[in-house]
């Protein structure tokens, strides 16, 4: 299980996108987006900067990891 | 009418006329083409039902093949799986066949059949029937890797492990050649057999795991 935490649906939310919706803007399924929000898939860099762009947050906003 | 009705309709009008053909033969053609010939074969007239019906359902056994590929083209481009039924896997009973091999070996000293044991790999078809039309994204491709990685090694291990033993067997059953290689023979089929279902079921773990 990767080791981060994942504030995706915050920012998902905020851009009132379903989960459907984001991941037919990044095109992954919906099940991809939501075991992302619980931070138990690690995104490779370009869906992660394609999540990125479509939430219109930073990278480093959505995903945190400890230091 | 729909096209599945269409393709339905054209295989069951092929199949009525190979039965309209084999009956026509029967009947009014000493059952030619239908039960074994001894003479060699000479083409008559009367034989023309038979060949017409015979060559209208190989090439409609061919238009389903063509159809398939098609599918396959169109389901690869679009990064869906291909669409079965989870039924199919009903298919992996086929497996027991490979206990013809005793049957066969006692009689004939053949241990071809024992490689029938590798269908029981066809019971995966349970678990991708349930990944059918299913789009391959990240997630998905990084979740097959890792069950065909898996599945791979427990597979190689087999086939290791009975190398192992059966090279290492004593004792008068295990140590006659014809013994060793049966046991190696069964031992491939159920590896191939355990990688193919391995595949499927442990890529549906993965996917449906919390």
């Amino acid at each position: 299980m990767p080791d981060f935490e994942c504030r995706l649906k915050k920012y998902r939310q905020l851009k009132e996108l379903t989960q459907e919706e984001l991941a037919v803007m990044v095109g992954v399924r919906r099940e991809t987006i939501m075991r992302l929000e619980k931070a138990q898939y690690n995104p490779s860099l370009k869906l992660a900067v394609d999540l990125s762009r479509a939430v219109e947050a930073p990278i480093e906003e959505i995903f945190i990891f400890p230091k | 009418m729909n096209k599945k009705a269409k393709i339905v309709g054209m295989g069951i009008i092929c199949l009525l006329m190979v039965i309209g053909a084999s009956l026509y033969a029967v009947k009014f053609n000493d059952s030619r083409l239908v039960v074994p010939m001894e003479q060699p074969y000479e083409f008559t007239v009367k034989d023309l039902p038979m060949h017409i019906a015979v060559a209208c359902m190989v090439l409609y056994v061919f238009y389903l093949c063509w159809l398939g590929c098609q599918k396959a083209k169109k389901d690869a481009a679009a990064h869906v799986t291909r669409r079965i039924s989870p039924k199919l896997g009903i298919m992996g009973l086929l497996g027991f066949l490979g206990l013809l091999g005793f049957y066969t070996y006692n009689a004939e000293g053949r241990v071809a059949p024992f490689l029938f044991f590798m269908f029981f790999g066809f019971f995966g078809f349970f678990y991708e029937g349930k990944m059918s039309n299913t789009f391959m994204d990240e997630r998905y491709m990084e979740n097959k890797r890792r069950a065909q990685r898996k599945a791979h090694r427990i597979a190689q291990g087999i086939v290791y492990v009975t190398l192992f033993l059966v090279a290492m067997a004593e004792g008068r059953i295990l140590k006659a050649t014809d013994t060793k290689l049966i046991i190696l023979v069964i031992a491939v089929a159920c590896s191939i057999a355990v990688d193919i279902f391995l595949g499927e079921y442990l890529l549906y773990q993965y996917d449906h795991e919390e």
